[in-house]
Parts: C-alpha cells; sequence; structure tokens
C-alpha cells in the first residue's frame, strides 16, 4: 500500500529534525529535502553575512547540505541539527577563502560587496548594509560568534589567529555595528 | 541598544525568493552524485569482472588457439552465421585481453606478490585520503 504525496509531505512537515534525520539515514530522501527546506535560509544567510557571494554562497550552502547528507550518520544528536550543519558551511567557506588566499587580511572592501539584487530583505534589512562596512576578517568574526554561536576560542582555532586578535576583531566589528544600526535596532525592538 | 539586541537581528534569516529553487537544486545535485558513484561502482565491476575473466579465460593453449583467429573446435560443424558470430565474440574477447592485460607478461607481473602490496598500498592510501578530506568538513 502506498502512502499519498499530501499524506507524506504533511507527515515529514510535522516531524522533527530527528526524526527526519533517521528517515534520511535510511535513504528517504523526501525527509532530507524537507531538512533542506527548513534550514536553506539560515545556511545561506550565514554564509552571505560570512562574506560569500551570492551565486558562491548557494553554492556552498548546497555542498553543505550535500555533504550533511552524506555523512548524517556521524551526526551524533548531542546539539541541535542547523548548528552541524551552520559548522560544516563555514568548513566549507574558510577552506574556500583559504585555498584562494584572498579575501581575508585585505583592506579594500570594494570587491567584496554583497550584490542584493537578488535578495528580498525582510526583517533585518540594515544588518547586511551595516556588515558591508566592516572590514571582511572583523566581519567574519562577528558572523561566527552572532550567526554561528562560535565561542572566541573556536573561532581563533578556526581562522588560526591568536584569540587577543579575535576579541579585538569582534569589539571593533560590535563598536561600529552599534553606530549604524542604532536607530534601527530601537525601531525593531519596539 | 545591546549585544543582545544585534544578536537578534543575526538570528533573523534573510528571505529568499528562490527557496523552492534551491532545494530542487540540492536534490538535483544528490540524485546526480549518487548515480555517478552507482556509474563508477558498476563501471569498476565491470572492468574487474572483464579482468578477472581475462585471467580465467588467458590460458596459454587457448590464447594461442586463438591468435589463429579459429575456433575450428566450436564452430567446425556450424553454419556460416555461427561460424562469423563466433569469429565476432572472439576478435572481441581477444581485444578486451590484450587491452586489459597486454600480453601474458602483464598478466604475470599483475599477479606476482610485490604488485599486490604496491596496489594494495596505494588504495589504502587513497582511502585515506579520502577518509581525512571527509572527515576535516564534517564535525
Amino acid at each position: 500500500m502506498t502512502v499519498p504525496n499530501e499524506q507524506l509531505d504533511a507527515s515529514l512537515k510535522a516531524s522533527s529534525d530527528s526524526d527526519l534525520i533517521r528517515l534520511s539515514i535510511t535513504g528517504q530522501q523526501m525527509a532530507f529535502r524537507e531538512l533542506v527546506f527548513r534550514h536553506a535560509a539560515a545556511i545561506r544567510t550565514q554564509l552571505r553575512r560570512m562574506g560569500a557571494q551570492g551565486a558562491d554562497a548557494d553554492d556552498m550552502a548546497q555542498e553543505a547540505f550535500i555533504t550533511a547528507f552524506e555523512n548524517l550518520s556521524d551526526y551524533r544528536f548531542e546539539g541541535p541539527f542547523i548548528g552541524w550543519l551552520k559548522r560544516i558551511a563555514i568548513r566549507k567557506y574558510l577552506k574556500k577563502i583559504k585555498a584562494t588566499e584572498r579575501y581575508l587580511w585585505v583592506e579594500d572592501m570594494r570587491a567584496y560587496e554583497i550584490p542584493t539584487q537578488d535578495i528580498t530583505f525582510h526583517k533585518s534589512p540594515s544588518l547586511e548594509v551595516a556588515l558591508e562596512t566592516l572590514k571582511p576578517v572583523e566581519r567574519l568574526c562577528i558572523t561566527l560568534n552572532f550567526n554561528a554561536d562560535l565561542a572566541h576560542q573556536e573561532i581563533a582555532d578556526e581562522l588560526n589567529i591568536p584569540l587577543g586578535t579575535v576579541k579585538s576583531h569582534i569589539k571593533r566589528a560590535l563598536e561600529r555595528l552599534r553606530n549604524i544600526l542604532n536607530p534601527q535596532i530601537e525601531e525593531s525592538v519596539k | 541598544m545591546t549585544d543582545n539586541d544585534i544578536k537578534t537581528l543575526f538570528e533573523l534569516p534573510m528571505g529568499f525568493e528562490d527557496s523552492d529553487e534551491f532545494v530542487e537544486n540540492v536534490c538535483h545535485k544528490m540524485t546526480m552524485r549518487q548515480n555517478l558513484r552507482q556509474a563508477a561502482i558498476m563501471a569498476s565491476g565491470g572492468i574487474g569482472g572483464l579482468y578477472a575473466l581475462g585471467q580465467i579465460v588467458h590460458m596459454p593453449k587457448l590464447y594461442e588457439a586463438s591468435s589463429t583467429l579459429a575456433l575450428k573446435t566450436v564452430v567446425y560443424n556450424s553454419d556460416s552465421s555461427i561460424r562469423l558470430g563466433a569469429e565476432i565474440v572472439e576478435t572481441l574477447r581477444r581485444l578486451s585481453i590484450n587491452w586489459l592485460g597486454n600480453g601474458l607478461q602483464t598478466l604475470n607481473l599483475m599477479q606476482s606478490p610485490h604488485f599486490f602490496w604496491i596496489s594494495f598500498a596505494v588504495s589504502l592510501a587513497f582511502l585515506g585520503i579520502y577518509f581525512a578530506y571527509t572527515q576535516e568538513e564534517t564535525i
């Protein structure tokens, strides 16, 4: 007896991430498809905020999901699935920028501005604009800290830079974001 | 205006108009990779099978007979079409064996313990590199 598609979709939508992961491990691609649908925006957003540009960010996000699917049996259910996904995406991005040896240490940021024409900003229109004004390494540190929930020491390890440098990058980035976002934050908090 | 306010902003994902397309792309790539992997496994299985068959069939007497392009014992009492088919099969068999083994010398070399250990070590090294590469990207 086969289950109708609508019924299957509804059942998958109602399932928790853990259930979907277990189903995906048994080879049910529809279950993983639902996971992709749930978390795609978060991963794409994170990569863009880290500094990846539109098409590149999407390619890396797709690769991150495929890597996750192929290594689902390694996921230990110890934290939220999105956290594990974010780590995979971070590794992919850092690997790319380390391989090309570009982006991180440059002062001139004009070449790395995010193209915004293909993105619809809904709730945080000013954050992306504010991030564009940061130095690439500051932007990376603050995003890893605030968006990916990495501790300062973890960021230092990932970027292979001293802990003190990470802290000063985050401090400077926060000051700059506060200056730019001040009016918008007050509005969004209200 | 606190750090928490900024963190709240970070927690809000952007809106994307092409969400469905993105999901389709991921699924398409996943399917493509699975198909490619299965094709690679099938191809390597086929090549390995042919090679093994070549080793079994490639006996010295049979090889000598095949070099004359005549399976006389098989087609002796058959009509011309069967003979032609047998010759084509034989030619194909011979070509594949020549291609795979490049003669008995290569086969002998490939059956030697040295060749086994070298290929085993190379395979292990590739496996190790692949494993390290995949582990690097996952936690």
